[in-house]
Formats: C-alpha cells, sequence, structure tokens
C-alpha cells in the first residue's frame, strides 16, 4: 500500500519512474509534485512539496532576470506563495539516478517604463484594459522563469539552471510554445520536450485528422550552455514520418517516454520509436491493432519491448477499460502477451513490471513478473 | 392541490434520514434534487443552494471555492448543502482540512454520494461539468442558476443574498 500519511492521493500518478533499486518517483499532476515511494514498503521517503520550502523562489526569480530587464520593472513579492507554488513543477524524469524537475515560475512586477505600461496593458482582456487604461499605476503584470533543479533521491544536493520557456523562434503559425507535461527528458546536456507551433492543435476535434501538408512540430531539443537551457531546434516533426496517419490525439494526453537503449536515447511517441538525436526510426517498434494507439510508458530489455496501448476516447486519452500491457519479442517482432493494465504509467525492475493500482480503499503498487517460458 | 400535497410530503419522508453517505437518496431528476436540498432543511421556505466540490479542480478553483462555501456558511448557512463523490476515507478527511475546512457541517450538509454528484452535473452545461458547482433552486423547485463557482461573480442577482 501506498503510504498516504501526509500526501493523499485522489488519482493515478501521471508518471513513474524509477531513480534506484529501491525507489520510485511518482508524478501527480492534480498537485503538481513527485513523491518518491519506496519500491519495497510503498512509505513516502519525501516530495517536490519539501525540497519547494527550501528554495526561496523569489530571490530566484530576481537573480535570473537581466540586469536591463530588473531595472525597468518594479519586482513585486508574493505576499503569499501558497496559490502560485503548487503550479510551479511541469515535468519530471530521471537520469543517472539523479531528479531533473522542471520548474515554471511566475513573479509578478510593476513595469517601470511607459512602453512597458504600454506592453501590459495591451495583453489584458479588453474590459480589464478599459478598466486600467486610465491608471496605469495600478497595473501588474505576470512573467514566468523556467528552472531546472537537479537533485538526488533524497531531493538534497540540488543544482538549479534557468531554462529559456520564452521568446522562442517564430514559426508560420505564430511562434513555438513548450509543453513540457506529456514527456519530458533532461540531462546535463540537454533538454527533450513536447513542442506546438499553434495552440489550435492542443485539443483537435474527433476525426480532424492532420492534413498532409500541415506538418505539425512534435519534439524539441533545448541546449545547455554558459545561459542555461537554451532553445535548440526542433527535432521531430510529423512530415518526417512517412506513414503518419494517426488520428492526432489531445496534445496534452499523448504523452511521450524516453529511454536509455545500448549508447542511444529512444524516444517513444504515438507514431513510432524514435532515435535521439538523428531521429531515424529505431529497429525496435510498437506493434498495435486497428484502431489502437499507443501512450504512456515504454521499456526495452534484451529481449521484449513492454509498452502500453489501447483504444482513444473522443476527447484524446486512452479509454481506461481498454488499456492493455504489451509484451513484444524482440527476436520475433510478434507480441507475446497482453494483459489488462491499470494505467499507462509503468516501470520495469529486472524481470518486474510496477505500476500504481487502486481499489475502493487504498493505492498500492502492483507487481507482475514475467515469466521467460 | 391536496393529492399533490401528499405526493411531496411522502417523497420527503422517503428521503429524510439519508446519512452522509449511509444510503444512496435515488434521484437522477431536478425534483428529486431539490427535494433532497429540502430533506436537509425542513423548516426552509426559500431557496435551496446546492454546492459540489471537485477536488481535482485546479488549485485557485479550490481556493475560490473555500471562499464561496465561508460566505455562504456565514449568509445562507440554513439553505445549503454540499455534494461530493462518495471519496474514501482518507480524501474526506483531507478535504476537511483543507477546501472544507472551517465548514460546520451540522449547519451545512455534507452529501457524499456519486449518484447524487452526478445528477449536479448533469444539471450543468456540458462544458461545466466536473467542475465545483453551484446549483440554485427557487422555493417552487425551479432551477434558477447553475455555473461553475469560479465563473461566479458574485453580482449576480441570483446570489446576492448568499454572497455579500
Amino acid at each position: 500500500m501506498l503510504d498516504e500519511s501526509s500526501v493523499v492521493l485522489r488519482t493515478t500518478p501521471t508518471q513513474l519512474a524509477l531513480i534506484n533499486d529501491t525507489l520510485l518517483g511518482a508524478f501527480l499532476m492534480d498537485k503538481r509534485m513527485v513523491c518518491i515511494y519506496s519500491t519495497i514498503s510503498g512509505r513516502l521517503t519525501g516530495s517536490t512539496r519539501e525540497l519547494e520550502l527550501r528554495i526561496n523562489f523569489d530571490s530566484l526569480v530576481r537573480n535570473s532576470l537581466p540586469a536591463a530587464e530588473l531595472d525597468s520593472i518594479e519586482l513585486l513579492s508574493p505576499e503569499t506563495d501558497k496559490e502560485l507554488q503548487p503550479n510551479r513543477l511541469q515535468a519530471f524524469s530521471v537520469s543517472s539516478g539523479r531528479l531533473q524537475l522542471l520548474y515554471l515560475v511566475e513573479y509578478e512586477y510593476k513595469p517601470r517604463t511607459e512602453a512597458g505600461r504600454k506592453a501590459v496593458l495591451e495583453s489584458l482582456p479588453a474590459m480589464l484594459r478599459d478598466k486600467y487604461k486610465d491608471t496605469p499605476g495600478a497595473i501588474t503584470g505576470i512573467g514566468a522563469i523556467g528552472f531546472l533543479i537537479n537533485s538526488n533521491e533524497r531531493l538534497h544536493d540540488i543544482k538549479i539552471t534557468t531554462v529559456q520557456f520564452d521568446h522562442l523562434p517564430r514559426t508560420k503559425n505564430g511562434a513555438y510554445s513548450l509543453l513540457p507535461g506529456p514527456g519530458f527528458f533532461a540531462d546535463e546536456n540537454a533538454i527533450y520536450l513536447r513542442v506546438i507551433d499553434n495552440p489550435e492543435n492542443m485539443a483537435r476535434q474527433p476525426g480532424q485528422h492532420i492534413r498532409s501538408d500541415e506538418h505539425l512540430p512534435l519534439l524539441a531539443a533545448l541546449k545547455n550552455s554558459p545561459l542555461g537551457y537554451r532553445w535548440d531546434r526542433e527535432i521531430l516533426n510529423t512530415a518526417d514520418i512517412p506513414d503518419y496517419d494517426l488520428p492526432p490525439l489531445n496534445a496534452c494526453y499523448s504523452t511521450l517516454d524516453f529511454a536509455r537503449w545500448n549508447d542511444s536515447l529512444l524516444v517513444s511517441t504515438e507514431a513510432g520509436i524514435f532515435r535521439i538525436p538523428d531521429m531515424k526510426k529505431a529497429g525496435i517498434q510498437k506493434s498495435l491493432r486497428p484502431g489502437e494507439v499507443s501512450m504512456g510508458s515504454v521499456k526495452i530489455t534484451d529481449k521484449l519491448l513492454l509498452y502500453t496501448a489501447g483504444k482513444p476516447s473522443p476527447k484524446g486519452y486512452l479509454v481506461p477499460d481498454s488499456l492493455m500491457l504489451c509484451l513484444l519479442n524482440r527476436t520475433t517482432g510478434n507480441v507475446d502477451a497482453r494483459l489488462e493494465f491499470p494505467d499507462i504509467a509503468f516501470v520495469l525492475r529486472n524481470d518486474t513490471v510496477m505500476a500504481i493500482g487502486k481499489n475502493k480503499e487504498h493505492y498500492f503498487i502492483s507487481r507482475y513478473a514475467i515469466r521467460n517460458d | 392541490m391536496r393529492s399533490v400535497t401528499i405526493k411531496i410530503v411522502l417523497l420527503l419522508l422517503v428521503l429524510t434520514g439519508c446519512g452522509n453517505g449511509q444510503d444512496s437518496p435515488a434521484g437522477s431528476t431536478p425534483l428529486s434534487l431539490f427535494a433532497v436540498a429540502r430533506s436537509r432543511h425542513p423548516e426552509n421556505t426559500g431557496k435551496e443552494y446546492i454546492f459540489t466540490a471537485n477536488p481535482g479542480d485546479c488549485i485557485n478553483c479550490l481556493n475560490l471555492l473555500h471562499i464561496r462555501l465561508k460566505e455562504a456558511g456565514m449568509n445562507k448557512a440554513g439553505n445549503v448543502i454540499i455534494v461530493l463523490r462518495n471519496h474514501r476515507m482518507v480524501e474526506r478527511e483531507d478535504l476537511l482540512q483543507s477546501t472544507l475546512a472551517g465548514i460546520d457541517s451540522s449547519l451545512i450538509p455534507l452529501i457524499w454520494d456519486d449518484s447524487l454528484y452526478r445528477a449536479v452535473n448533469r444539471e450543468a452545461e456540458p462544458q461545466y461539468r466536473e467542475q465545483s458547482l453551484l446549483l440554485i433552486y427557487d422555493k417552487h423547485g425551479n432551477k434558477i442558476f447553475c455555473k461553475p463557482v469560479k465563473e461566479i461573480t458574485g453580482t449576480e442577482k441570483e446570489v446576492l443574498e448568499i454572497f455579500q
């Protein structure tokens, strides 16, 4: 059973990652926090909420804003962090036993320059713009800075690096926007995450397929530099996938997963598994039945490829009752086993698959042993 | 008129005595929702205010719901009920310490019931369902208001009595 003495679960975690042999990281999207559980006892050993209490985000923002920008605004210290704090954590991944936590920290400011006041006024809804246009002193703007916090499994020994979230390159549809939630990976060199350039693609209507000339961006890379993680390039687009004929899933639900295999980093999307950075299709691919899509975790062993698949709902997430864990034999290319599965997130430790299950009163770690017959 | 009065009394008698999640107050019709609310306030002859609380709402929405519930409790406690899903005990305790903190359940009944929660959601526009809602019936059992709590400005005429 999972320990709920200090963090009560309301839904299953959207993402799981094995930190080491005995610790499991679980991302609770509704609470915007990562909880670390013992895989042996289910005990909660730590959470990002404790980490956030030790970090002065206000000071972090002040020290990260360029001097010129800081001079042009009056940064307002939050009177209470209670409303902003829970929304800051965007995504997490694990690399070499260390947690990579992506935060987006909002700050409120009063512009000091006339140009700044005008920019904030223009960004307001019309009703508020009319209200405040004659009282510019009352205008406050909201900005945001991204940070990557790298920590050990006890959420100590942290390193904080800024991450570029704004002033991204323009595209024909507007500009790129980063979507860290549904798929994110970071290490010391780069960040890989979902990207869009048209907000309309966040949620397509049922039956609204991608046209052959649309070419939706799917994945982007940010490179680590002396100025922090900065935009590098778009690295995967639907145009690069000749057989991409899947109905576009809601970008918020369409999760990616990343896996190290030999010396490569692989990314699993709904359109297949690709090798980073050349983004060629990897030799191993998921096998799907007609009408099926695959989202969520992917794990690779010498003999098997494990992934979750199911039928998409009209809104774009996998219908829970149709969810299956598939075990594909890498030698024969056949799916040796399919079993009903509680969620799209799972981890693999040796020959044991672990996921979070739920009965009427408790959440617990489900274990499935893989037998090599 | 007399036969109508008898029917309403019988309905109230059937529904009275439902504990918090002990029994499932039947009903998927608007009249039943009103009757359930009335059964908790048998002396009330005015409007009935039914809140739902979805713990999966956004953090700011839950903060706002907490504020509105406290306002409602101060102004119209005798006319308010709160309907929630049949959550696990540990989730109920968590809610009572957070979103529902400070709510006197002896004045404002909490009903933990999945079917009633769904019934209230059916009264809302499709795009509003599963958000924390406020549903208001007039004294005759007619629905006069149904909106997510976060969309309420406080200046709507139907809510002036409850949010002052």
